[in-house]
């Protein structure tokens, strides 16, 4: 064991001894690549930044979003409401002018039908 | 979390080491330069804010990925560059560069140096024959344990097997190495002595 860890360090300690006399072309790309990879961790990490920024205004510009689309929401509820109420009162006009016009072009006064005792003649008078 | 200070200082310990690395495992020193490259962009993008403590294990993670990737590529590429010369005419200007004959160039270039230096070059350029012909498993587990200084834990989470593996991976790479460099003539003594000079 000892001895395969001796030939390995050997083996190494050439290898690592070669490192330093690398081509110098070589050694230069090797420098620009680290470059590159730094501004890399740079971007990205001021994407990462811009993304929880962005995120604190997006939360706003959700609530802002959603207050838009409640407003939207209550003013068609309101528009529907308005024009059920208007329906409404429509329908009950109709029906009061349907029983004035009854009211007015039937035989007997008005009176008579206010008159609670009218209906107990009426039937009694039907039954002789 | 790591500052950019602090990642800055880890690659630039470490650059030097994942480029021999990479090269040892693709044969291409461009493709080499192009995965570390790749390695350290993910490494900084993905988890540039981790703890420092974490970054040779992550790093040497994104590494053997990358060359994975690389591999994976270099297949489908194979595929219809075969499929592709089955058709045409064989393009002898598009032939690859062999790495042996660049590290024969290299040593070629050192030819005045003093004898230890161009002896102990030599023993190099064997050592790195040796580490390319070893299995992947093999030299990723020797590059993390040794080169990286990674204790065992560390080099079975980057390399995704067992402690237990990575130690009889370890111990086949070092045999492994040994009987090459002796088939090159190169004795455990005689490597040990060039180890201890340099």
């Amino acid at each position: 064991m000892n001895h395969e860890q001796d030939t390995a360090k050997a083996i190494i300690s050439l290898l690592d001894d070669e490192l330093a006399s690398m081509d110098a072309n070589v050694v230069n790309k090797l420098v620009t690549a680290r470059q590159q990879a730094l501004s890399a961790m740079r971007a990205s990490h001021q994407t990462a930044m811009a993304d929880s920024r962005g995120g604190v205004l997006r939360l706003f510009g959700d609530t802002i979003s959603s207050g838009r689309n409640l407003t939207i929401v209550v003013l068609l509820a309101s528009l529907a409401f308005f024009a059920f109420i208007t329906t409404q009162q429509l329908t009950s006009q109709d029906v009061i002018e349907q029983d004035d016009a009854f009211i007015l072009g039937s035989e007997l006064p008005p009176e008579a039908y206010l008159d609670k005792g009218f209906d107990t003649w009426l039937a009694q008078d039907s039954s002789h | 979390m790591a500052t950019t200070q602090e990642l800055s200082d880890f690659l630039a310990q470490v650059e030097r080491r994942a480029f021999k690395q990479t090269v040892y495992a693709v044969r291409d020193e461009h493709a080499a330069l192009d995965i570390v490259q790749d390695a350290m962009l993910k490494l900084a993008e993905k988890y540039g804010t981790h703890d420092m403590g974490e970054y040779p294990m992550l790093f040497q993670r994104i590494l053997q990925n990358t060359m994975k990737d690389y591999w994976r590529r270099q297949k489908v590429r194979n595929l219809w560059t075969t499929l592709l010369s089955s058709f045409g005419g064989g393009d002898e200007d598009g032939e690859e560069r062999d790495p042996l004959e660049t590290l024969e160039s290299d040593d070629h270039d050192n030819r005045d140096e003093p004898d230890a230096q161009l002896e102990r070059k030599q023993t190099l350029a064997i050592i790195e024959t040796a580490l390319k012909k070893l299995p992947s498993r093999q030299r990723e587990a020797f590059v993390m344990r040794y080169w990286e200084d990674m204790d065992v834990a560390e080099t079975a989470a980057a390399m995704g097997c067992s402690e237990g593996s990575v130690k009889t991976h370890c111990s086949r790479a070092v045999h492994t190495l040994s009987a090459i460099l002796e088939q090159s003539g190169l004795s455990k003594q005689g490597l040990i002595k060039s180890g201890a000079e340099s």
